[in-house]
């Protein structure tokens, strides 16, 4: 058949072989389950392989960590102590749930610093409280203690104290740590309550677990391949892995061959010669004789890497450890003396600066000058100004506090009075009045000058009579030209000639004219207001 | 409530369980469509081929069954060349085929269903005009190497083919017939089917959604 074909549309299905794929693997899958039931085993042998993988990792991880901890514990001349540190650490993190690569720096921290194997797992205890009450990581916490105990407390802050730093300075790291004790003592024990804490104590098992199970996977690889080390691991195991598998087979194969055999299929087959575990149903006996022999082979190995004291004997090596573990808590003690001796000199030594700082006052100019103008006549403000000034010089919190709320009531007084001014209305003008009356004035002779006769006027030849000017001097108005009749002026002129009216009016006359004027509008309800509070006029 | 279609095999499943008329009118749809490239495929099928020598062409009887006799090889494996019978096997399929080892499907193709016509189609395909190496009859018994008697048989066959017909195409869609016809439509004829079977989507969708209305009033 030709496969020559345009394919328009198409669409990816992939059912049938996926299908099958799935069938396959579940088939492939239950058989292994079957198979791995016949005989026990409930893991998969990849399952096996990766567990054995991590259990391995697991413990050259942990192995590291501890060789670290181990060099340095020697570097510090305690060698003697090793041992023991290292049942400390396997203990501590059974107890506390917290990891041993966490228990190791911190522990290899706290040791560098104090030199005391008693007073590095005491601060060690405290700093597992500390980190569990604060949340700070437990590696932060013992390097923040062991900085504290040389005098560097500036890690402390973040732990809230509740010391001025004042305090935090002053205080010694003995009175330190009875305040974190009290702050944080019993935080780990009450977190280990909770159900995270309880879920972590239980992972940290197995991990702790996994790390035991790993070590002795290595060594058995060690042991099988003959090497001294564990370079080639991964290819170990894998080999391993294939050859357990094939093993497995095997024994199934003689397994079969073997429960074939007349006798045997009497009495249940080769599994039936087995003690079985009742709930499991795995070959106990077996089990643990190989479980025997190897912790036997552990033991008689330990025994020849490890002689106890070159034929000194259990107590022999004891005593010497004693001595040893003595010399080096005396060590570690004058050194704690000495380390207190010199933050007592500290303390002293900033004491001491404070007081010259003090003295030194006396000469300092500034403050002369401050004194000097408190001496002269200033006024209240200015006083508690410089007062203030004084105050802040000084160092003198307390009263620097006082005065600076005094001289900020004193602005915000002056404040108050600047907005309140600023909303008075505009004073009117006093002389507002006069201009009036003036006009006033000007608009009466207007009207006298500009009155005319009632009657016709027959023309005459006029004789006017020259008015001469009756005051040429003072406050006058000057009415202007106009014409006047018969009537008004002398007895008779010609109509058509200008006279000239110059009304002169005296001073004290218009003085007075002003002042009824003023009275007649206060009398009448129009009041004359000045204000002379900021002491001038609205414009 | 619209009603989602996944895949084309679903929807010519939904069309054919609840829109019969709208199945049928895509079809037919996607076939007017695709049938001038077929045609065109088929106006490539020659009639007579210059130049070959091997007797290949039985144009003037129609051989129902490809028989040792009436093969144009001595082992009968070989079909006669019957242009009726090329241009009968270009056609267009909307059959739904199995899955291929990729796991895709095909649901419209246009193929070129007989022995002859393939041979027409790609003769020449793999080496770009070149022939299989020669072994002559005593050779290796590969599908690898020509076993004709004569060393020039393959290159001459395929100089002759390639002299009637334009092989057109990129890669394993190259050819002298439907893929040459396929490549001159410049794809225009597979948006067109893109398009169809959209608008058959839309069309179900929308008579989907005035079903659910009428339930909901109802």
């Amino acid at each position: 058949m030709s496969n020559v074909v345009i394919d328009i549309i198409t669409q990816f299905s992939g059912k049938k072989a996926f299908k099958d794929a799935d069938n396959a693997a579940a088939k492939l899958s239950a058989s292994v389950k079957r198979l791995g039931a016949a005989f026990g085993v409930s893991l998969g042998g990849a399952a096996v392989l990766r567990f054995a993988k991590d259990t391995a990792k697991a413990f050259i991880e942990d192995e590291k960590a501890a060789s670290r901890l181990t060099q340095s514990v020697k570097n510090l001349g305690l060698a003697y102590a090793a041992d023991d540190i290292r049942n400390y650490v396997d203990q501590l993190t059974l107890a506390t749930g917290v990891a041993d690569s966490e228990l190791r720096p911190a522990l290899q921290a706290l040791l560098q610093v104090t030199g005391s194997v008693t007073k590095s797992q005491q601060l060690l205890s405290d700093a597992i409280s500390i980190s569990r009450g604060s949340g700070e990581a437990l590696t932060t916490v013992a390097n923040d203690l062991s900085q504290a105990y040389v005098g560097n407390l500036k890690g402390l802050r973040k732990y809230n104290l509740g010391l001025t730093q004042a305090e935090l300075k002053a205080a010694s790291f003995v009175d330190i740590q009875e305040r974190l004790n009290s702050l944080f003592s019993g935080a780990s024990a009450a977190y280990l309550r909770t159900y995270a804490g309880q879920m972590e104590l239980l992972a940290n098992t197995a991990n702790e677990a996994k790390e035991v199970i790993g070590k002795d996977l290595v060594s058995a690889l060690v042991l099988v391949s003959g090497q001294t080390g564990v370079e080639n691991l991964s290819t170990q195991m894998m080999d391993l892995a294939t050859f357990t598998g094939d093993a497995v087979y095997g024994l199934g194969v003689l397994i079969d061959k073997i429960n074939n055999l007349a006798g045997l299929k009497q009495i249940g087959g080769i599994m039936g010669l087995l003690e079985m575990n009742p709930i499991t149903g795995a070959p106990i006996a077996i089990a643990q004789f190989l479980a025997d022999l190897g912790k036997s082979a552990k033991a008689a190995k330990n025994t020849f890497n490890f002689p106890s004291g070159g034929g000194a004997g259990t107590g022999g090596t004891k005593k010497i450890t004693d001595r040893q573990a003595a010399a080096a808590e005396l060590a570690a003690k004058k050194r704690a003396a000495e380390l207190l001796k010199l933050q007592k000199a500290s303390l002293k030594a900033t004491a001491d600066a404070l007081k010259l700082k003090k003295a030194g006052t006396l000469f300092d100019v500034e403050q002369a000058g401050i004194i000097a103008a408190l001496k002269g006549q200033v006024s209240k403000e200015d006083e508690t100004r410089l007062q203030l000034q004084f105050a802040i010089l000084t160092g003198n919190v307390s009263e620097a506090s006082r005065l600076a709320g005094e001289v900020a009531k004193a602005q915000g007084l002056t404040k108050e009075l600047v907005s309140y001014y600023s909303g008075i209305p505009n004073a009117k003008n006093p002389f507002e009045g006069w201009i009036k009356t003036l006009t006033d004035a000007e608009a009466i002779a207007k009207r006298i000058a500009d009155q005319k006769p009632v009657t016709p006027i027959t023309p005459v030849t006029p004789q006017i009579p020259q008015i001469p000017s009756m005051a040429p001097t003072g406050v006058g108005l000057i009415a202007g030209s106009t014409q006047v009749g018969y009537g008004d002026f002398g007895n008779g002129g010609a109509v058509g000639q200008e006279i000239t009216v110059i009304v002169t009016l005296d001073s004290k006359e218009l003085v007075g004219t002003i002042t009824k004027t003023q009275t007649n509008n206060s009398l009448s309800g129009i009041p004359i207001g000045i204000q002379r509070t900021l002491g001038q006029f609205a414009p | 409530m619209p009603t989602e279609v996944k895949g084309v095999i679903e929807l010519r499943k939904a069309l054919r369980a609840y829109a019969p008329d709208l199945e049928k009118e895509m079809r037919k749809e996607i076939y007017d469509i695709v049938k001038p490239v077929v045609s065109q495929a088929k106006g490539y099928v020659q009639s007579e081929i210059m130049g070959l020598r091997t007797g290949w062409i039985r144009s003037n009887k129609r051989l129902k069954k490809i028989t040792r006799g009436t093969s144009a090889f001595r082992k009968g494996v070989f079909p006669f060349y019957n242009p009726t019978e090329v241009k009968a096997g270009i056609k267009f399929s909307d059959k739904i085929s199995k899955s291929n080892r990729a796991g895709f499907v095909s649901v419209f193709k246009i193929e070129n269903k007989s022995r002859a016509g393939a041979i027409y189609e790609i003769a020449g395909r793999r080496d770009n005009g070149k022939a299989q190496d020669w072994v002559g009859p005593k050779g290796p018994s590969s599908h690898k190497f020509s076993h004709s008697q004569n060393p020039d048989a393959g290159q001459h066959f395929i100089n002759a083919i390639s002299n009637s017909g334009t092989m057109k195409g990129e890669g394993p869609r190259r050819g002298r017939l439907i893929y040459r016809a396929w490549n001159e439509n410049q794809g225009r004829a597979n948006a067109a089917v893109f398009k169809a079977i959209d608008k058959a989507t839309a069309r179900f969708n929308s008579r989907a959604t005035i079903v659910d209305l009428k339930r909901e009033a109802a």
